[in-house]
């Protein structure tokens, strides 16, 4: 219980902006969409202070923009930039992991 | 639940409310769907909505302009100075008379330091107001322009307080009068206890006054030149505060060990360091470098940031 407490403090893919980017990638998404799919998909719970922190600042980064309100629901979607990012930082994740998967068999022999 | 709602939001700066405060709150609304707030989420979004206002006031974050950035750091410092002169009004009262009762072997780094805290907060005060003179012009415009609304309620408040502190003053300045150094200093609880209140209220009217002065700078247009000058003063200001709070510190360091009886009864080093007047008065020179510190860091890093990407 511990341990899942630490690894999921520190795993780079619980970061609320690379969440809500992943998120977007496949469709634009409002907060309370945003949130579901995210619990669906990381199983993280992002609080509702967390996700609007987050979200602030990829759209003062360019990294998402905002569409127009239905029913006072805003929805948001990546743009080019967002898609760029994302994409850095999920092969960037894939080499973290190779390189861990490849020095844990040595470690371990398996 | 609308209502705890929309009371949560109000936790954010106005720009924000004004941005993002409809969708939060329908997000809200769908992600309970009738329920109630958790304490989770209270705790999620007091986080958040204390980052968004730094963010906002410009102590936080990169993305705040320069201008507000500086402008913010420098208004930091001030308030640094404000709790500079509550620590110092109780360091005053701390050392009253220690020239003449501190035993002759542990007079001089006291001595010292004593003088050193004393330029230093005089410097400081002086900073301070030289940058008050310089801003004149600019506040005056900003009041002919309708600026006096936006401050009003402040300076009430300021001035409300301000009268209770001459009014207390004037009282124990006449009952002081009949009373004998001792009861002045403690054997009379009710003079001791009506004095502390009237030093609460002080303190609080010079926060207040300082808050006051932050949102008449906050509204007022400052041109580049002079916010220049005012952040160079605010960083001597922050030098002097520090020297000051060392010199402070090292006055009670050396008086604890030198000769404690000076600050309590017991004549302990530990017991010196750990009585009252000397905790509160460390507590707040502490909390005025912490100030010093955020509000000098602030002008700090926005100048190489600012610096980096003229660069």
């Amino acid at each position: 219980m511990a341990t899942t407490r630490i690894t999921r403090s520190w795993r780079p893919e619980n970061s609320p902006a690379v969440l809500i980017l992943t998120s977007l990638a496949d469709g634009p998404k409002h907060g309370h969409a945003l949130l579901k799919d995210i619990r669906r998909f990381a199983n993280v719970d992002l609080g509702p202070g967390t996700l609007y922190g987050a979200i602030a600042r990829l759209e003062e980064q360019g990294l998402i923009e905002p569409l127009a309100t239905e029913d006072r629901r805003r929805p948001y979607r990546m743009t080019p930039a967002g898609s760029v990012a994302l994409a850095d930082v999920v092969s960037s994740m894939r080499r973290l992991a190779d390189v861990g998967a490849a020095r844990l068999t040595i470690a371990t022999g398996h | 639940m609308r209502r705890d709602i929309e009371r949560l939001i109000r936790w954010y700066p106005a720009a924000w409310r004004a941005r993002y405060g409809d969708e939060f709150s329908t997000m809200l609304d769908d992600e309970l769907s009738g329920g109630r707030l958790t304490w989770h989420i209270y705790r999620d979004v007091a986080r958040a909505a204390l980052g968004e206002r730094l963010r906002h006031g410009g102590l936080a974050g990169d993305s705040a302009q320069t201008e507000v950035a500086l402008r913010s750091g420098a208004l930091t410092v001030l308030y640094s100075w404000a709790f500079l002169l509550i620590g110092t009004a109780g360091f005053t009262k701390l050392a009253e008379h220690f020239a003449t009762t501190i035993s002759p072997h542990a007079r001089a780094v006291p001595t010292i330091a004593y003088r050193i805290a004393e330029i230093a907060v005089a410097s400081a005060t002086v900073l301070v107001f030289l940058g008050a003179v310089l801003v004149t012009t600019s506040v005056s415009r900003f009041l002919h322009r309708g600026g006096w609304s936006v401050i009003r309620r402040s300076v009430w408040r300021t001035a409300l307080a301000g009268g209770l502190s001459s009014v207390g003053l004037l009282v124990l300045a006449r009952w002081a009068h009949h009373l004998t150094p001792a009861a002045r200093n403690g054997t009379n609880a009710l003079y001791g206890a009506t004095f502390l209140t009237w030093a609460a209220v002080t303190a609080v009217t010079v926060l207040l006054t300082v808050d006051t002065v932050r949102r008449t700078i906050d509204a007022t247009e400052l041109s580049p030149r002079l916010l220049t000058i005012e952040v160079r003063l605010a960083v001597a200001v922050a030098t002097c505060a520090s020297v000051a709070v060392a010199a402070i510190i090292t006055w009670i360091g050396s008086v604890a060990i030198g000769d404690p009886a000076l600050l309590n009864t017991h004549a302990s080093t530990e017991a010196a360091l750990t009585s009252m007047p000397v905790v509160a008065t460390t507590s707040v020179a502490i909390l005025a470098i912490v100030l010093t510190t955020l509000g000098e860091g602030r002008i700090v890093r926005t100048t190489l940031r600012a610096r980096h990407s003229r660069a």
